[in-house]
């Protein structure tokens, strides 16, 4: 115990120096300083998950999580154990309402959840209104620096993404979508609630499926 | 103002209420891998579905109990519930915590194995206590072979058991249990429950009628179906309560027998397919089957109109047996059949088929399969005189554990796993052993059957159709088989003979009349083939002949109408032996002196040949032919 006052750590170089030339002399470093780290517990790695950017290129790919409006009707707590449980309170006060198809209800819906929240980088001017028990319209200015390179692309990704968050946060069965530029429509289209079930968005064309579902563009005129 | 419903309590809940005053070891088996309702608000809300783990420990919690503990061989003791449980639980018994949990084997010589752990904590009085040992069946191998070590292991809880205490709680005195959750009570040593004071066994039951039909009340109907489906659909059926009360009463007899979790995993599914609730009951067989869409339903209808002048084609001289087997396919087609039964699992259609050998019976079965389901492989067929011994169900149903064979399964039910739509054909019934019969009829009333391995195979989609011999020979007084049909008895006698003697078989010599009553008016008697019948058989099998061999080997055959006449004549000399008759006679008078003569003359392909006689008499059967364009 004495000579523990003698290890005491000293952390200028001169010491560092001197514990060197001792060490080579007498082939023993100085254990008080030199000794190894105690090795520290090591605490499990956060796994993370990387996610790509989003851009036009993989806008489609992705949607929200779908409201099960159902079992949010049925359940007071998040039966899944991830939702919030604040805004599964919201959902369980709403579902009745949503589920009889009022449009009151579904605008409160839209508003508490903001689903085109994430868009604002892709489109401008945003506005939702809903048409009825089963149809939401949306309606959103082109961003000019997204119309010069692939302007089909660009209004068929956004719009698909579009529909795919409002079919997540309602049950509507229609999501028509209205692209403008200016004061001019540049595309309209709707898309139907079957047109989307059990697709693989991964591997779909966005400029083919928009087609398929009738998109009519104005682009060439412009 | 919102009504909660009357609590539904399962039975094994109402036996746990009762003996967990009464009995220290309480052992339950069964159904311990599923998930429950819990009936009641407590430390869970009223019908949230929970494991049954869960539930326990809210029960007892809520019952005053200080500590619900639960050990398995893999972690050892753990309180995943409330982890301040298992520190107390530590301490009473004086053992250590590891990462979360006691470790402790289950057998050994050490202080700290489990049943020494248990009887600490069933002895002790500070603390009402409960520890469940979940997995039991899985601590030893088999019982019949229990090493000295798993023997004391389970002596020890024995005695446990027997010398537990009592705790004075602020609701009551309480005693310390050791409850067990075990798949099968055999998975037990029987000395260990049996004759065993302290013991009670509450077994644990699919959910019945009532629980399946409170899954659909209320709110929680809607969470089967996705919001868009319930929003879409749900205002028609407000209007028509009476059709939504059928759809949900179809559907709970379609669920019989299955575990809480398997109708969650379906609920998850109709949500998931976006099912409409008007296809509510489509999901089960989606679940069951793995299919979409159900054979029976795409049924082609038009076709089935045709489908007696098709079957026709195949078998020959059976007006009256095709149009009852159509009868009752067209009863299936059309969701009629079980509408007299409360129990809608029933196979599809049962058929049984009587008559003479060779009248079209099996090839009736066969044709049918091709009509319904597009390919004659469909048709599964068993013979039965293979079933004849007492252990013959086990090669239909498979063997228990533990047995030879127990990893095969049984032949019936992994065909039916395999294929659950088809026509599964059993011959000559009256040769199985009796004891295959009592299956049947489990299958006939109930339309499933629980194989060796325990899983549940459903025979509702299938069509059953036996077929026996029996009415045409009957033994007289001196116990000598004699005919009681023959070919000259018209087929209105031929029919009420071969039924009467049907009924007398089940009726008096077998003493099973149940059995008679499930095939019911079903019974299909096939005619003998009569000699126009015969000549339109023979027709049929010697221009399949002649059209092979100009398809094959482009040898293109003609009969002269003489020595046609003449082959018929010898063909259908004799019925007694039916369609399977004429065709030996058309092999050994046809194929057989045909062969020889091309093999002779070296004829192996493209050759117009003519048939000028048929040599029936000489023996062996000969031929005289010319090839077309010159003399042979």
């Amino acid at each position: 115990m004495a000579d523990d006052k003698y290890n005491l750590p000293l952390d200028n170089d001169f010491t560092k120096q001197l514990r060197k030339i001792a060490g080579d002399l007498w082939g023993k470093a100085d254990t008080a300083v030199e000794a190894e780290p105690k090795p520290k517990k090591e605490k499990p790695k956060k796994v993370v998950v990387d996610q790509p950017p989003i851009g036009i290129h993989n806008l489609w790919k992705t949607a929200d999580e779908t409201i099960d409006w159902t079992d949010a009707m049925s359940h007071a707590m998040p039966s899944d154990g991830l939702t919030n449980p604040k805004a599964w309170r919201f959902f369980h006060e709403k579902a009745k309402d949503v589920l009889a198809g009022k449009t009151e209800a579904y605008s409160e819906v839209l508003k508490f959840s903001n689903p085109l929240g994430e868009l604002v980088e892709f489109a401008e001017g945003i506005s939702i209104r809903p048409a009825g028990a089963e149809r939401l319209e949306c309606r959103f200015t082109a961003k000019e620096k997204y119309l010069e390179e692939n302007p089909r692309k660009y209004c068929a990704a956004v719009s698909i993404r579009i529909a795919r968050d409002l079919f997540a946060c309602l049950p509507v069965e229609e999501v028509a979508v209205q692209v403008v530029s200016g004061e001019e429509e540049i595309m309209a289209v709707t898309y139907r609630r079957e047109q989307l079930l059990h697709r693989n968005f991964n591997f779909l064309d966005p400029e083919v499926f928009a087609e398929e579902c009738g998109a009519e563009y104005q682009l060439e005129d412009k | 103002m919102h009504m909660k419903e009357t609590p539904l309590i399962p039975k094994w809940h109402k036996e746990l209420e009762l003996f967990s005053g009464i009995k220290p070891l309480l052992i339950m088996e069964g159904n311990v891998t599923d998930q429950y309702r819990y009936p009641v608000d407590g430390t869970i809300g009223q019908n949230e579905i929970v494991p049954l783990s869960a539930y326990l420990f809210s029960y007892f919690k809520d019952n005053g109990y200080d500590q619900v503990i639960f050990y398995s061989n893999l972690v050892g003791f753990v309180s995943p519930y409330d982890p301040s449980m298992l520190e107390r639980y530590a301490a009473l018994t004086d053992t250590e915590i590891k990462k979360g949990a006691i470790p402790s084997e289950f057998k050994g010589n050490d202080a700290n194995t489990a049943p020494n752990v248990v009887r600490r904590a069933l002895g002790q009085q500070q603390a009402a206590t409960v520890t469940v040992l979940e997995m039991a069946s899985h601590y030893i191998t088999t019982p019949e072979r229990m090493d000295q070590q798993d023997v004391n292991s389970f002596n020890i809880l024995l005695q446990s058991a027997l010398s537990a205490s009592t705790v004075r709680t602020v609701q009551g005195k309480k005693q310390n249990l050791l409850i067990m959750l075990v798949n099968k009570l055999n998975d037990l040593p029987a000395w260990f429950y049996l004759q065993n004071p302290v013991c009670k066994v509450i077994t644990l039951e699919a959910p019945d009628r009532e629980e399946r039909k409170r899954i659909l009340s209320g709110d929680s109907f809607a969470s089967f179906f996705s919001g868009t489906v319930y929003r879409r659909d749900m205002p028609f059926y407000e209007e028509h309560p009476d059709e939504l009360e059928r759809l949900k009463e179809k559907f709970v007899g379609l669920t019989e027998g299955m575990t809480f979790t398997e109708l969650d995993e379906m609920r998850k599914l109709c949500k998931s397919e976006e099912t409409p609730i008007r296809d509510l009951c489509k999901i089960v067989d989606l679940y069951k089957y793995g299919v979409k869409e159900n054979p029976w339903s795409t049924l082609n209808m038009s076709s089935l109109k045709t489908a007696k002048q098709d079957f026709e084609k195949r078998i020959k001289g059976q007006d009256t047996a095709l149009e009852r087997t159509l009868d009752v396919v067209k009863r299936a087609v059309t969701g009629m059949n079980g509408l007299n039964s409360s129990n809608t699992q029933k196979p599809k259609g049962v058929l049984f088929y009587a008559g003479p050998t060779g009248t079209g019976k099996t090839e009736t079965a066969k044709a049918l399969a091709e009509k319904l389901f597009g390919d004659e492989s469909n048709c599964i067929r068993f013979d039965m005189s293979e079933y004849g011994q007492s252990h013959s169900d086990q090669k239909l149903m498979g063997a228990p554990p533990g047995y030879v064979g127990y990893e095969a399964g049984g032949q019936l039910t992994n065909a039916v796993k395999k294929n659950p739509f088809s026509i599964l054909l059993f011959d000559e019934i009256e040769k199985a052993h009796t004891s295959i019969l009592d299956k049947f009829l489990q299958i006939l009333e109930d339309g499933r059957m629980t194989d060796g391995q325990g899983n549940t195979v459903y025979f509702s989609e299938c069509i059953i159709i036996f077929t026996s011999n029996l009415g045409i020979y009957v033994k007289d007084a001196f116990g000598n088989r004699e005919p009681n049909v023959t070919m000259d008895m018209p087929y209105s006698e031929v029919q009420t003979k071969v039924r009467s003697a049907i009924e007398d078989y089940f009726k008096l010599e077998l003493g099973r009349p149940e059995i008679l009553n499930r095939i019911g008016e079903n019974i299909v008697v096939f005619d003998y083939i009569r000699p126009e019948a015969a000549k339109l058989i023979l027709k049929s099998q010697v221009s399949k002949i002649i059209s092979r061999l100009a398809e094959q080997k482009n040898i293109r055959i003609r009969i002269e109408d003489h020595a046609y006449e003449g082959l018929e004549k010898a063909a259908t000399f004799d019925l007694s032996n039916g369609g399977r008759g004429i065709g030996n006679q058309v092999e050994s008078l046809m194929i057989n002196p045909l062969s020889r003569w091309l093999f002779d003359h070296e004829v192996t392909e493209n050759a117009d040949l003519v048939i000028e006689t048929f040599e029936t008499a000489a023996n062996p059967p000969a031929i005289r032919c010319r090839l077309e364009g010159g003399e042979a």
